[in-house]
């Protein structure tokens, strides 16, 4: 999922495994995912197990899955699902599940790795953890600054050939100093880009379920699309803030903490459903709160938590003034038909954008917050 | 005062509950009536297109509702059980409320929030009746009462279908699926029907003991889903039982938990007991004919293979 691989890759080299580093999603494993998963399973599912297929071709006798146990998504069953179609297919593996459950025997597992010595793995957990959690961060910023950058670069592809060449030195470099220092650095170099003198580039958050609004392979790269037509897209949540709330239950959203953003989203979403809907609509208010020019939301199709919010958001977004396209992606998704969409909805926000006054006339602010508590 | 009840989705597990609880209260009842053809449309009319089958229909119950009571019970299931394992609603069940606020603004909605990690059931229905304005012994009363009637409903129901497995001679086919789809035989396209009328004895799952699937000496890692979990262990105990022929499995396109009920029903449960499994995936646009040219194939098969090893 987007570029996680290189902070659970560290993580997991440190806690010694070899790790295979698979391939990024791409056609192959859709098409495997698409011929042996539940026909009407979604989108993340038929991915993630066409990624096996992949891994355990090049040799991986471990699969490690993240997640599971008591959820209202069908996330929670995708580790269980996916090892059963594996085996039934005549693969053989060890499986482990990092979840809520399970951690004693992840524990053994760590212990084992390190030839039963508790301080060798405690001391590798926390150097592993260490390196990973600061690659993570730095992979974090080179995704930031490329997407502020993007829609400003002179010479189309500069952000993308840095962030490139960033990322590969990150998932190169396995010393934690050498990582502090490589963030000024970063930030230099993108500062140094060659800018064109736009002055306000839209605003759109981009919110939904987490894998598609994270992995560019599901979504079409959308950011750098968006980038490159010179709009600014802000996912509401991104790799490293995924991997450390879901894994270790460490909140990174800084600025808007999970709390503050669950009681913003009550009086419409009281539950969170399963997925990251209770968030995703926070992140939607705040997004007309903070004057973002639009919402795009991004779902596969089928998708539990996000098909029951949908009308929700609808109701938020009319509500607030701000608006909302939803895109539903599965495997017969065409990349035309998506951007073709993102761009009829680029223009009727420039051309709001260009009216905003009278926008502002006929909508004054006060009457935007008017959210009945129920 | 009146409130309405939408004879859908939660209605058909919980139904003698409600309308015994509202009446013991002295609220006068009002319901949407059977499913037909107008409501649904009004339904899928306003449902955004991925939504399931059962709750577009839901969403023309409670349009029917809008304009005649003060009020619709809309519920939420959330947590349904907390012990020996969480169990939960599935997503579109936890938002209804919400759900149908923002789709029929319009409407003036009561809700009954059931979630046992926070309070009891009956705690539950004491804080809608005070809402009502009623006081909470009063209410308890009302909701113990409903739980009599609906158990004694229930215990009927579970007589009737275990003297039919008993009976001899006939072909016994076990329907899996959730209640809102079995218990209504216009979305289910008289599915039911038309299997007994194929001379077929139907055991319906909502109808046999079969319990939360943790309670059974499982090998079977349970769902988190309560409704699902019932269709699961109902599913072991029709595999198991010899005297049942088939199974058909009932559910609608866009059920996200169906696609993993029905993977773990054939991958674990299928596994070792050879069972002949018939899915029907439901939606509007599914056609009568094409359900019943369906099922009268796998009768005949089934009734081939009966032949063929007595």
């Amino acid at each position: 999922m987007g570029n996680l691989n290189i902070a659970l890759g560290a993580l997991l080299r440190h806690l010694g495994c070899d790790v295979v580093q698979g391939q990024k999603p791409n056609k192959r494993s859709l098409e495997m995912g698409v011929r042996y998963a539940p026909e009407l399973v979604c989108l993340p599912f038929k991915v993630t197990l066409g990624d096996m297929f992949g891994a355990l071709e090049r040799g991986a006798d471990t699969l490690l899955f993240i997640g599971g146990g008591d959820w209202s998504c069908r996330y929670g069953y995708y580790g269980r699902i996916q090892c059963s179609i594996l085996r039934r297919l005549g693969y053989e593996f060890r499986s482990i599940f990092v979840g809520n459950k399970d951690i004693k025997f992840v524990a053994s597992e760590i212990l084992r790795m390190n030839s039963g010595s508790w301080t060798t793995a405690i001391k590798n957990w926390t150097r592993g953890f260490a390196v990973a959690w600061h690659k993570s961060k730095l992979v974090d910023e080179v995704e930031s600054l490329a997407r502020h950058f993007r829609p400003h670069e002179q010479n189309r592809g500069e952000c993308a050939r840095l962030s490139h060449k960033f990322l590969k030195r990150i998932d190169d470099e396995d010393r934690v100093l050498a990582l502090r220092k490589m963030k000024k650095e970063i930030r230099e170099e993108f500062c140094s880009i060659r800018r064109t003198g736009q002055p306000a580039p839209l605003r759109i958050m981009l919110v939904g379920e987490s894998y598609c609004v994270i992995e560019p392979f599901v979504n079409f790269d959308i950011i750098e699309k968006l980038g490159e037509l010179g709009v600014h897209a802000e996912p509401f949540l991104t790799a490293h803030r995924w991997l450390f709330y879901h894994a270790m239950r460490i909140n990174e959203d800084r600025g808007f903490p999970r709390k503050e953003a669950r009681a913003l989203a009550q009086p419409v979403w009281q539950y969170n459903a399963g997925g990251e809907d209770q968030l995703s609509i926070a992140y939607t208010i705040r997004a007309a709160q903070q004057g973002f020019d639009g919402v795009i939301h991004l779902m596969p199709f089928s998708c539990m938590p996000e098909t029951a919010a949908l009308p929700v958001f609808e109701r938020v977004c009319r509500l607030y003034n701000i608006p909302f396209l939803n895109i539903s992606l599965d495997e017969h998704t065409g990349v035309a038909g998506v951007y073709t969409r993102i761009e009829a909805f680029l223009d009727v926000l420039s051309q709001r954008r260009a009216r905003q006054d009278s926008v502002e006339n006929v909508y004054p602010r006060s009457q935007r917050v008017a959210i009945q508590h129920p | 005062m009146a409130v309405g009840i939408p004879q859908a989705l939660g209605y058909h597990y919980y139904n003698p509950l409600w309308t015994t609880f509202f009446r013991d209260l002295g609220i006068e009842v009002v319901m949407s009536g059977q499913t037909d053809r107008k409501k649904l449309d009004r339904g899928i009319n306003i449902a955004p297109g991925e939504t399931c089958l059962p709750l577009k229909c839901y969403l023309g119950h409670a349009l029917a509702l809008a304009g005649k009571t003060e009020r619709i019970l809309v519920p939420r299931l959330v947590c349904l059980r907390t012990k020996p394992a969480i169990r939960l609603g599935c997503p579109k069940m936890i938002g209804l409320p919400d759900m149908i606020r923002a789709l029929i603004p319009d409407a003036s909605i009561v809700t009954v929030n059931i979630d046992l990690r926070q309070q009891s059931e009956e705690a539950s229905y004491a804080a809608l009746a005070r809402e009502l304005g009623f006081p909470a012994r009063r209410a308890r009363q009302a909701y113990a009462h409903g739980v009599d009637v609906a158990r004694a409903r229930q215990n009927e129901r579970i007589a009737l279908a275990r003297a039919s497995v008993e009976s001899n001679g006939r072909l016994k086919i076990g329907m899996l699926g959730h209640a809102y789809l079995l218990y209504d035989d216009f979305l289910n396209l008289g599915l039911l029907k038309k299997t007994r009328a194929t001379g077929a004895t139907v055991i319906n799952c909502r109808e046999i003991e079969a319990g939360d699937i943790d309670d059974g000496p499982g090998d079977i890692h349970p769902l988190s889903w309560y409704f699902e979990n019932h269709v699961l262990s109902a599913a072991r105990r029709f595999c198991t039982d010899e005297r049942i022929s088939g199974i058909v499995y009932l559910c609608s396109f866009g059920c996200g938990a169906a696609s993993i009920t029905a993977e773990v029903i054939e991958s674990e449960i299928g596994r070792g007991h050879p069972v002949h499994m018939l899915k029907v995936v439901l939606d509007e646009h599914t056609g009568e004919t094409g359900i019943a040219t369906r099922i009268e194939s796998f009768v005949d098969m089934l009734n081939l293979r009966r032949e063929r090893e007595l």
